[in-house]
């Protein structure tokens, strides 16, 4: 394990290409490091941003850029930290970052500002996985954006949500363990009241993780190649139901089509682009498909799996095939891509490379095959980018989903007059569930309660 | 010097509800054992209230008979009331309580101790601990007692109880002792500050005592014994006894006026005492403090015996002068006349914060040395004994050259209370609720034998009657669950059929009349094991979940030092409580998820 005050630095924002970049800086020699780069630093100790300039080397020279600065311990790091925010260019970004590290700070190894916030009590989010998976992730920057993210949309409402679900279980608890005191506790429609709240508030608070994490745990699968490639019939049985209109016409598909579905528990939203087509013209159907070049373009850069189809009765099928690698190779070079020979119930496909993935929609041939390769493939994604992000993500999610199955037990249990310490187990895995992310349970913690608002005892 | 001195495996010190248990544990499994008491009286002696049991309470109780212990038999004996507590809710929650015969629980006691092989009972007042070290490493060798003798023997349990330079308080009046009447034990407060252990103080208090003469419980509520008394012991059969009822009052405004106008004059808010006591026991001034808008507080008269007309008065524990005392109960219904016979008081007493003991309840700091019940800051007869013969237990072993033995969190009650007091310690005296169970659902108080007996058959705790018992038991319930599966009742086996809600043993018996034959216990047992089938499945899950971590074994020489990156915070935690494995690890205060990890990956 590293020394915790050394200065570390790293591109903070993905490599790939963005309007802005950051660069952070961490550790007991921040001020120094930016003092030795030419930057005019503020006097106050308090939190600031600032406009400033670093000194790089030629031939990029000085970069302008805006500073966030936390010049005391009082920062997500627990230590002196900065922000330097300008262009999304890589070359200008390694510059500042080199510029850096002459300066006197060290490259960041993958997780470290993750680690440091850990270390520093900073991360609400404590959890041995993330940490283990932190000191193992494989790539930095977007980690622990991703994660910090993650902990500040859920950890805040959870941990509310935890101490109500405690609360109620004192009374409970009290119910049970007290039985010789003449107090009524809590009665059952109280109790089922209280429980149809807190759930309530966990629906509210799984849809927005929904909407607000989903960035970090779903991967993006585009479908590419040529009109009539059968792209949207492989859709259809990807997610086993009819998103996608399906034709024998080439172009049939002319906006994105996206369908969330879940491959052996992996959550994929698969975009079924319009095919690749060198159409030119004015008409309207030309700039119908145009514009859906574009959206589909941007839909298959965006995706981290892009499963490249081609039809395997195609007579030039190799030709076809070379000019979808020059195009795939062209495109974002981070995406794991996989190759998909379609339609191949309609010919013999038997002499082709083994690289390609013989499906056939029809006759659902290879498709869980293909599934297997999808599988193989997000499991690269997630080492390469996002490390234990998506395990701490689906983690949460499935805490929800068990704490709103475990008080749903609880209130049918409730209803069904079934005794307290079976209501109490269920709330219990609840909360524990919550504690997952937000903290553990310790009994003192109910007990605590229980005395805080009882007067127990003979 | 013509010091005389007798050499035993174990020396127990204290006769009370934790060295009793203690000694006969040790003395049951083979060491010879000598158990030293200041006064022979008092062995066996109920302080405070006159009961046994209650909830979570009970449950240690049938757990220590399960173990062989004395508690269950004895109580069985003398019981004058038996309840059992929370019969509406489920098994896991039915606690067994029951009122002593005061006098005749400690006679009882005293008398099996008195019959036991291998234990010699002495009154002995012990003066000082003996200590040697040997590489650096301080253990005990004995002790030295008033008469100039020595008891020595390589293992010592101390179970002082509440004696520690223990203080009285009543009012203003205060009074070295730790039992009103009696002395305080400075000899082995001296040794243990000398040995450097660390001491803290609690208090607790006691109510008075009145006389049922002067009482006229026309004016109270009547509280009987259950209809069919059920035995704590697996040995008792059916319980035969005229029950004696206790009764119930309740305080008013009045009274609560009167100790709020003498709040200046009661210890604990004179200033006069500033230790914690317990909070789930609060003196009345207390209540009347802590929860001003109750206008009554309810208390329950209970006989302290069959010959005697002393009443406890439970729920009015007091250390208000006595001028107070004796006005507070002309305002109550029913005591406008009562008598008081013994006066309410508060005790501070010295204990020693149990995060010092290993796991087995050994002083990490003196090899040898075994703590037990109050002096580890529990409260409680039921607690004491559980601790007193899981120590006295582990010190016949040692002697022995065997393994520790500990029952798990998910095996016992006992479990729990050792491992919160050495991983946890305590910030009040210690009492066992349900809740600080995480498996409740398996910790029920009728199948303390199946998740103890065996095992205390192995350890050499039981008699060959209690063996043939339980293993009769066992084959009835094997015997009832073959019978159960092979029965067809509406196209399901008879056990699925069994739990569905309107289905009872006895529609079961009326259609498979064979399991008529079958004993109550092992019929009750096949019909908690098939309806709570999914709960206690579920809980068996977590169970495995927890014994993942309790395998990472970090071994005793383990440096936290190495890591680095570990929290001070933590690091002084961990270094201070020693946890035997990751599981008992997680559980220190403080310590985050974070750490454990840290210390995962160095423990590869």
């Amino acid at each position: 394990m590293s020394d915790a005050s050394e200065t570390i630095v790293a591109i903070a924002s993905p490599t790939t290409p963005a309007l802005r970049g950051v660069v952070r800086l961490s550790g007991d020699e921040v001020l120094p490091v930016l003092q030795a780069l030419g930057v005019m630093l503020p006097s106050s100790n308090a939190a600031t941003a600032i406009d400033a300039t670093i000194q790089a080397e030629s031939p990029i020279g000085a970069v302008d850029g805006r500073l966030s600065l936390w010049p005391t311990s009082r920062s997500y790091t627990g230590q002196p930290s900065a922000e330097f925010h300008t262009y999304g260019s890589q070359p200008i970004l390694a510059a500042v970052l080199d510029a850096c590290v002459a300066a006197g700070a060290r490259l960041a190894r993958p997780g470290e500002f993750t680690m440091r916030a850990f270390l520093a009590g900073r991360l609400d989010l404590t959890q041995a996985e993330a940490v283990l998976g932190v000191i193992d992730a494989q790539q930095r920057g977007s980690l622990d954006h991703a994660l910090r993210q993650l902990a500040g949309n859920l950890s805040r409402p959870l941990e509310t949500l935890r101490s109500d679900l405690l609360d109620l279980l004192a009374d409970v608890e009290a119910g049970l363990d007290f039985v010789d005191e003449d107090i009524q506790f809590i009665s059952d429609d109280d109790l089922v009241n209280r429980l149809q709240s807190i759930k309530a508030q966990l629906v509210q608070t799984q849809q927005l993780m929904r909407t607000r994490g989903d960035a970090d745990v779903t991967t993006v699968v585009s479908l590419r190649g040529e009109p009539n490639a059968g792209k949207s019939r492989l859709l259809n049985r990807l997610t086993d139901r009819q998103v996608a209109i399906v034709a024998d016409v080439a172009g049939t598909t002319r906006d994105a089509v996206t369908a969330e579905t879940i491959i052996e528990g992996h959550r994929v939203k698969l975009v079924d682009t319009a095919g690749i087509e060198t159409q030119q013209g004015e008409d309207v159907d030309a700039l119908i498909s145009q514009a859906s070049q574009v959206q589909a373009t941007r839909a298959s850069d965006e995706a981290a799996v892009r499963l490249w189809c081609l039809d395997a009765t195609r007579s030039d099928f190799h030709a076809a095939a070379d000019r979808m690698r020059q195009l795939a190779a062209s495109r974002r070079q981070s995406a794991v891509d996989l190759w998909v020979a379609t339609k191949t119930d309609l010919c013999d496909s038997t002499n082709l490379d083994p690289t390609w993935i013989k499906t056939s929609s029809v006759a659902a041939d290879g498709i869980d095959l293909l599934k297997q390769a999808i599988v193989s493939a997000i499991a690269m994604v997630d080492q390469e980018e996002t490390g234990s992000v998506v395990g701490t993500a689906a983690r949460c999610r499935e805490t929800l989903a068990g704490a709103i199955t475990a008080i749903d037990q609880a209130v049918a249990l409730t209803q069904g007059q079934q005794g307290h310490e079976f209501v109490s187990a269920e709330l219990r895995l609840a909360a524990q569930c919550l504690g997952e992310v937000t903290g553990a349970v310790y009994t003192d913690d109910i007990l605590d309660r229980v005395f805080g608002r009882f007067c127990i005892g003979k | 010097m013509s010091q005389i001195r007798y050499q035993y495996d174990v020396v127990v010190i204290g006769a009370g509800h934790a060295g009793t248990e203690a000694a006969a544990a040790a003395a049951r499994v083979g060491a010879k054992t000598a158990l030293l008491t200041t006064n022979l009286d008092t062995v066996g002696q109920m302080s405070c209230n006159p009961a046994i049991g209650g909830v979570a309470k009970g449950q240690i109780v049938r757990e220590v008979d399960a173990l062989g212990g004395l508690m269950g038999e004895a109580i069985d004996a003398t019981g004058i009331q038996f309840r059992l507590l929370n019969v509406r809710k489920g098994p896991a929650m039915h606690s067994p309580r029951a009122q002593a015969d005061k006098k005749a629980y400690q006679n009882h006691i005293k008398h099996r101790i008195e019959l036991q092989d291998n234990l010699d009972l002495r009154q002995e007042t012990v003066e000082d601990l003996l200590t040697e070290t040997i590489d650096g490493r301080d253990r005990i060798i004995g002790v030295s007692v008033r008469g100039d003798a020595q008891y020595l023997a390589p293992t010592v349990v101390l179970t002082t109880g509440t004696f520690l330079q223990a203080i009285m308080h009543t009012g203003e009046a205060k009074s070295a002792g730790g039992r009103a009447g009696e002395g305080t034990t400075k000899g082995i407060s001296g040794a243990l500050n000398r040995l450097g252990f660390e001491i803290d103080r609690f208090k607790t208090g006691t109510p008075p005592r009145l006389n049922a003469r002067t009482i006229d419980f026309s004016k109270t509520e009547e509280q009987p014994g259950d209809d069919q008394p059920q035995p704590f012991s697996y040995l008792t059969g059916k319980l035969n006894l005229q029950q004696m009822p206790c009764h119930i009052t309740y305080t008013n405004n009045a009274v609560h006026d009167l100790i709020r106008e003498n709040l200046h004059r009661a210890p604990m808010y004179s200033g006069q005492i500033n230790t914690r006591g317990p909070r789930y026991c609060p003196s009345i001034e207390d209540k009347v403090v802590r929860f001003a808008d109750k206008e009554s507080h309810q208390l329950f008269l209970e006989p302290e015996g069959r010959e005697t007309q002393e009443v406890y008065v439970n729920g009015i524990s007091t250390s208000l002068p006595r001028d107070v005392q004796d006005k507070m109960f002309r305002l109550i219904d029913g005591l406008e006349n009562a008598s008081i016979m013994r006066y309410g008081y508060a005790v501070e007493y010295d204990f020693c914060p149990p995060t010092q003991l290993w796991s087995h309840l050994e002083s990490k700091a003196i090899d040898g040395l075994f703590l037990a019940g109050q002096i580890n800051g529990t409260t409680g007869y039921e607690e004491a004994a559980g601790q007193g013969l899981i120590a006295g237990l582990n010190a016949a072993r040692k002697v022995a050259g065997k393994d520790m033995w500990l029952p798990t969190r998910d095996q016992a009650y006992v479990g729990v209370l050792v491992d919160d007091l050495v991983t946890s310690g305590t910030d009040e005296p210690y009492r066992m609720f349900t809740s600080r169970a995480e498996y409740r659902l398996l910790l029920r108080q009728d199948n303390a034998d199946r998740r103890l007996t065996a095992a205390a058959d192995q350890l050499g705790l039981i008699t060959a009657a209690r063996r043939d018992r339980f293993r009769s038991k066992m084959a009835d319930i094997d015997r009832a669950m073959t019978l159960l599966r092979a029965a067809r009742v509406e196209n399901v086996t008879g056990d699925v059929y069994l739990r569905r809600p309107e289905v009872t043993w006895d529609t079961m018996c009326g259609l498979v009349s064979d399991l008529n034959t079958v004993d109550s216990e092992a019929a009750q047992q096949c019909v908690y094991d098939i309806k709570y089938e999914g709960y206690v499945n579920r809980q068996k899950m977590e169970v495995e979940k927890q014994h993942r971590l309790a395998e990472k074994i970090i071994p005793e020489s383990f440096d936290y030092e190495r890591i680095g990156s570990l929290r001070g915070e933590a690091r002084e935690k961990l270094n201070k409580i020693r946890p035997s494995n990751l599981d008992q690890a997680k559980r220190i205060s403080g310590i985050t998820p974070a750490d454990i990890a840290l210390v995962m990956a160095y423990l590869k």
